[in-house]
């Protein structure tokens, strides 16, 4: 495979072309791929005691409902979230999946899954003590997730 | 825990009156090991009692069945069985008598007045009285008070993790009330907290290693209070 990059003046932004004779799994995957890097993803306010904290997405281990809030989980702490569960799952990029009723999760920041064939399944993440259950019913699509995040980072 | 003295006086009194009494007269056909299980037994019951653990009243009573059975010839039941009616009674009881039997476990702070929160029996994870539940399934809560009060954690049947990280106990210290039957609970505690560990532990194990902690002098308090039977409560430090 080919690539080359061209500078051309007067595009507001960067344009990706593909040519190929046919269009096969690999070429998917890089329009793929390419694709989710333009989407930078949504800017998300994190609140905590009056003040607002800006940080990259990726910090985040998971988005969880408790009660009436929806909280922001990091290593170590917890910020709130002016958003539903339903509205992040659609504006968040790919590696944020629906691990339970009550919980998004980041699959990049995933460290274990201890598997449960009776009920739920738990998740651990590295470099921090929070844990979060996946219920049955998603554990499949964050299994096809888990699968993209290896063929990504590879 | 002042009735503790009297109660174990009380108790070793009976024990040994038991046992001269068992020995010397022909009234009870029961061996040593019999008059020892009945005295361990009775000691479950009498414990439970106080604070309404009705696992702990309702088993060793079957227990206690079925060593004088035989002796004072009374119907014969199944073990099993006798053990099943047991746990279904005390899951029953537990039930119906919860509302009125916590409350004279309280005596501090100025909440009385605005409803008592332990005869609650909706979730309530938000706010400074919480109270989290779950039965037959697993789960994770993360609290979030700024100014925790009170919190009571029910867990049958399961696996319930708790962390307290995030939360931020009154300045005059907080309760946290666990009940846990049949299942595992794991607490998450922050390390610099003072935890005062007044759990009861009726056929279940209180996993609580202090030397984690490292409590500062002026730390605020936590008390752990409530029971845990046939299950396990674990006590990790963060």
């Amino acid at each position: 495979m080919k690539v080359r990059i061209e500078r051309a003046e007067g595009l507001n932004e960067p344009e990706v072309l593909i040519r190929c004779s046919r269009v096969d799994e690999s070429v998917r995957k890089i329009q793929q791929f390419v694709l989710e890097q333009s989407g930078r993803g949504p800017e998300i306010t994190f609140y905590k005691q009056n003040r607002e904290y800006y940080f990259p997405l990726d910090d985040v281990l998971f988005f969880e409902t408790e009660g009436e809030h929806i909280y922001a989980h990091t290593a170590d702490d917890a910020y709130l979230i002016r958003y539903r569960l339903y509205e992040l799952e659609r504006m968040l990029p790919r590696n944020f999946v629906r691990a339970a009723k009550s919980a998004v999760v980041n699959v990049r920041r995933i460290y274990s899954i201890t598997r449960n064939l009776a009920s739920s399944s738990l998740i651990r993440f590295a470099g921090s003590h929070k844990q979060v259950y996946v219920s049955r019913y998603y554990y499949k699509e964050l299994r096809q997730r888990l699968k993209e995040r290896g063929i990504h980072e590879a | 825990m002042k009735h503790r003295n009297w109660f174990w006086g009380i108790f070793f009194l009976a024990a040994a009156l038991f046992i001269v009494v068992g020995q010397t007269t022909q009234f009870l056909a029961v061996g040593f090991w019999s008059v020892a299980a009945t005295v361990l037994l009775a000691a479950v019951i009498l414990s439970s009692l106080p604070d309404g653990n009705f696992f702990g009243i309702f088993v060793p009573a079957a227990l206690l069945y079925l060593i004088y059975r035989a002796p004072l010839h009374w119907p014969a039941i199944s073990p099993w069985l006798l053990l099943l009616a047991a746990v279904l009674a005390s899951l029953g009881c537990g039930m119906i008598f919860h509302g009125g039997r916590w409350h004279h476990h309280h005596g501090e702070g100025g909440w009385h007045g605005e409803g008592n929160p332990f005869s609650r029996s909706e979730e309530n994870v938000e706010g400074n009285d919480v109270f989290v539940k779950s039965s037959f399934s697993e789960s994770c809560k993360y609290l979030h008070s700024d100014c925790l009060k009170n919190a009571r954690l029910v867990s049958s049947f399961g696996k319930m993790s708790v962390y307290f990280d995030q939360v931020r106990l009154s300045p005059d210290g907080a309760e946290a009330q666990v009940e846990s039957s049949f299942g595992e609970m794991v607490l998450y505690l922050p390390k610099a907290w003072q935890v005062v560990d007044r759990v009861r532990a009726g056929f279940g194990a209180v996993n609580n290693d202090v030397r984690e902690a490292s409590p500062a002098a002026d730390a605020p308090k936590l008390t752990l209070t409530g029971s845990v039977s046939f299950g396990n409560l674990e006590i990790r430090y963060i």
